[in-house]
């Protein structure tokens, strides 16, 4: 069972990562960051790839022709042409909810953070200022709140997950409602978009990025959005319209911001963003944690496993 | 006795842990980490050697306070203290050890 891997992980973590690979493996292992040539050398006579980075060229695909599956270590897919790859005869899978795990821990502490002013308070004490208003305008609290979770895959049925711990009302939405049974079990109630945004008190958003989602959060959604509320984004940067977002951060149109992800990665140190003293950014770190890599491997080669023999291929991705 | 890999909260008062033993605990590996809302200093000076360490996170005595609890707080003791003076049994009663 030939199997090719193009990774961006090295040392350690890339150590980690192949040893879920099965005895019956054998593997060929490129850089991310090799040329299409050096790729297309390696992995030629594979039957599925794994690819651990955002995206792999199409022409790469091509040239592999034993290969049935295109396996992604990431939970998004927006830098792949499932498209091309599909009329290539290959299937597209995403990681089957592998990160859902660091990437709901994180947005919790990037809720609570903003809500309790975490943030707030360990950059005023830094900076010699002890008492730093919090005491004249104390930062919120999360019980009772409303919080909004956009998109319910396996990392916004996390969030919701943990969020009931905090005694808040959670909604969410999905373009595809999710079951009754399911709801229930979240203890998250349906609203359509533009409810969900009026009523939250903090909208934290967890829906993949393709062409029906670029800047679904724009100037009027963000208007819709209380004055008091916060936003929290580790899906995508593009998902949100970011020089409406900077107005409604400026403006008052919103409270402020956690940003694990942004349009531009990494962020330039002159993107107005970082002069915001209510927008926290960070980068891109969200669904990484170690338990993740191991998680994500061991799917992955499971996976590829399924699709070398014929097996029914779980978490596959279809094209809008 | 805790695994070099813990991390340890403090959101009680910072007198319960030994600053320095703390201190050497977070700058030798004995401990991953800490976060500190209390420190047996408040406010802790800057010159203050935790503020060096990349591994706290110090927050200025801030985790009770919020919005609500204000309210909640003054709600309780009014109610309290309205006992007190009407005979009703007190609430929330401390005695000494």
């Amino acid at each position: 069972m030939k199997i090719g891997i193009v990774t961006w992980n090295s040392g350690a973590r890339h150590k980690l990562f192949m040893e879920q690979a099965y005895p019956e493996m054998e593997t060929f292992v490129v850089a991310d960051s090799a040329s299409d040539e050096e790729k297309i050398e390696t992995c030629r006579d594979a039957e599925a790839i794994i690819m651990v980075a955002a995206s792999l060229s199409v022409d790469v695909i091509k040239a592999c022709p034993n290969v049935k599956l295109l396996q992604g270590i990431g939970a998004g897919f927006d830098k792949v042409d499932i498209k091309a790859i599909n009329a290539l005869g290959i299937s597209y899978a995403n990681n089957g909810g592998s990160n859902a795990i660091p990437v709901a821990e994180f947005t919790m502490s990037l809720i609570a953070g903003l809500a309790r002013g975490v943030f707030r308070g360990a950059q005023n004490a830094r900076d010699g200022n002890w008492n730093s208003g919090l005491r004249e305008t104390p930062s919120w609290e999360i019980a009772g709140k409303c919080v909004g979770i956009v998109g319910m895959g396996a990392i916004g049925q996390r969030v919701a997950k943990m969020l009931e711990g905090y005694d808040c009302d959670t909604v969410y939405y999905k373009r595809t409602r999710v079951s009754a049974e399911l709801e229930q079990e979240l203890h998250a109630r349906y609203l359509p978009l533009d409810e969900l945004l009026q009523v939250s008190d903090v909208v934290t958003m967890h829906n993949s990025l393709n062409k029906s989602t670029i800047g679904m959060i724009g100037k009027e959604q963000l208007a819709l959005m209380k004055p008091s509320a916060f936003l929290v984004n580790t899906t995508r940067g593009a998902c949100i319209d970011q020089d409406a977002l900077y107005d409604a951060l400026t403006n008052g149109g919103i409270a402020g911001a956690a940003l694990d992800v942004l349009a531009e990665e990494p962020t330039p140190s002159d993107n107005p963003f970082w002069k915001l003293n209510n927008v926290i950014i960070t980068p891109h770190q969200s669904g990484i944690s170690q338990e993740a890599v191991t998680r994500s491997a061991a799917f992955a080669f499971a996976n590829v496993r399924r699709a070398a023999l014929g097996e029914p291929i779980q978490s596959l991705v279809t094209p809008e | 006795m805790m695994k070099p890999s813990a991390v340890i909260i403090n959101t009680t008062r910072g007198a319960v842990i030994d600053q320095e033993a703390l201190y050497e605990a977070l700058t030798t590996g004995g401990i991953a980490g800490a976060a500190l809302d209390v420190l047996a200093e408040e406010p802790t000076p800057q010159e203050h050697p935790i503020w060096q360490l990349d591994n706290v996170v110090i927050t200025p005595h801030q985790s009770g306070i919020s919005r609500e609890s204000v309210a909640r707080s003054a709600a309780f003791s009014f109610d309290n203290v309205r006992r007190a003076l009407l005979g009703e049994p007190i609430q929330s009663l401390i005695t000494l050890e």
